[in-house]
């Protein structure tokens, strides 16, 4: 018996973790190519296709927010697997986190580049431990909207298009 | 530069040693170098592997134990699905690789369970790979392979030189691209450069692909023993051979060669003789083609 079992086992490892693969990929959308399922090289659906973009509501209206660093590990996670449950997940965990603008970003007139221009500019969060850093002043954040793009490849004209997928907005519960 | 000949004259030691021992040693003495070299970055691979390796090499008798592959399965296993959104496929068969090893090492032949083991998850991961390629519409109309071979940095060879893609295009291309992911950024669609040969290239990529992965996933799930033994290695010496040259993915194309290096009799020494050439290959397609 134990040996028709290891002789079994690990391949019924593979195909367990591979059909689960399959399923969460046609369920919640989840890449191909991470997960254990071998379908990597099989789409141009890869993770780095998969853009997450966030925006907030303060005061002044709505803007654009850079995601951070401390929350790389969980950005990566909802990108592979943008399930509405872990686009909330992630806006709720932004939402723990203090939002903070510069004073005065850069602009293209004084030599930067529209990306310097536009990274300059967006929210950003830091955690609640972390002093205010210089230059910067505190934004009270009501609400949170993440989205999901995917970049499509047109085989024929060669064109790269990115669309909008799926997005959530999660607002602050006590005010 | 000394201590970089000393590791590369080591493990050459490590291949002429593994290209005359028995099977079942032979296999785990490379299967270790494998998960030495190629598990994983992270400390928490890297400590315990390198950690159980130098055990592994002053007691030799410990490298065939089961629970020394245990303790391999389970540091990969950890580490693996700790971050299951970030490692590659070839991670994963690792880890399967070295629990197969675990459990043949249990069986009474163990020799011939290593080789069966060895043949059963190559043969499901091209059934895998294949299913996957079949069921994707971007695959099979060759958009994957355009896609690829314009934007990706591991294919650039195969775009300059087969497709005919001017290399300054290709780094314009994955500058749009970039600027598209770019969450900030106000970009929303790019026009891509392409060549005069990269349709055919793509069509004959894509073809290749699926006709090799089937054959290989046939080959090795199907029962013939050593009659189709041939065949087999033939198969997958030329799927390694050809694919890596193209992307050279290292660690992938040692694990596939791994399992089937198990899966070629000892007394094979001609066959055992080209994976060895086959394993050195891989290293040589790793160092010159990749992009800078």
């Amino acid at each position: 018996m134990k040996n028709a079992l290891n002789a079994a086992f690990p391949s019924a490892v593979l195909v367990a973790v591979a059909l689960t693969q399959m399923v969460r990929a046609h369920q919640i959308d989840q890449s191909p190519w991470k997960g254990g399922g071998f379908g990597m090289f099989a789409t141009v659906d890869a993770p780095g296709a998969r853009i997450l973009r966030c925006r907030v509501l303060t005061a002044t209206g709505e803007e654009a927010a850079d995601l951070p660093d401390r929350l790389a590990r969980r950005a990566a996670i909802t990108r592979v697997a943008p399930s509405e449950a872990n686009l909330r997940i992630l806006a709720e965990e932004l939402l723990l986190l203090r939002a903070v603008r510069r004073k005065s970003p850069l602009r293209t007139e004084m030599g930067a580049t529209r990306t310097e221009e536009a990274r300059s500019a967006a929210i950003r969060f830091v955690g609640p431990e972390i002093p205010l850093p210089e230059g910067y002043e505190e934004v009270r954040v009501s609400a949170v909207n993440l989205e999901l793009w995917r970049l499509d490849f047109d085989g024929g004209s060669l064109r790269i298009g990115a669309t909008r997928e799926r997005g959530v907005t999660v607002e602050r519960r006590i005010p | 530069m000394n201590r970089l000949r000393e590791a590369v004259s080591a493990i050459l030691r490590v291949f002429r040693e593994a290209a005359h021992a028995e099977r079942v040693e032979a296999t785990c003495l490379l299967t270790m170098l494998l998960v030495v070299l190629h598990s994983g970055g992270a400390w928490y691979f890297q400590a315990p592997t390198a950690l159980l390796a130098g055990i592994g090499l002053l007691v030799p008798r410990l490298r065939v134990a089961p629970s020394y592959w245990l303790a391999f399965t389970c540091i990969l296993a950890f580490g693996n699905f700790y971050n299951w959104f970030a490692v590659d496929n070839h991670k994963f068969l690792m880890t399967w690789w070295c629990l197969a090893i675990y459990c043949a090492l249990q069986a009474r032949q163990p020799d011939a369970e290593l080789a069966r083991q060895g043949r059963l998850l190559l043969g499901l991961c091209f059934l895998f790979a294949v299913v996957w390629k079949i069921m994707a519409p971007d695959f099979l109309d060759g958009r994957f392979f355009r896609h690829a071979f314009l934007t990706d940095a591991r294919f650039q060879t195969v775009a300059v030189y087969a497709g005919g893609v001017d290399r300054e295009a290709l780094v314009q291309n994955r500058v749009s691209v970039g600027e598209l992911r770019n969450p900030l950024g106000d970009a929303r669609e790019a026009k891509l450069a392409s060549g005069p040969r990269i349709d055919v290239v793509a069509f004959l990529a894509t073809w290749w692909t699926i006709l090799i992965e089937a054959l290989l996933a046939g080959a090795f799930l199907l029962p013939g023993g050593l009659r189709i033994g041939w065949l087999r290695h033939g198969l997958l010496l030329l799927f390694i051979l050809t694919t890596y040259a193209v992307a050279p993915v290292i660690p992938y194309g040692w694990t596939l060669l791994m399992m089937g290096f198990a899966n070629c009799p000892s007394d094979w020494t001609r066959m055992r003789a080209a994976y060895v050439a086959a394993f050195m290959a891989l290293q040589v397609y790793g160092t010159p083609f990749k992009p800078v």
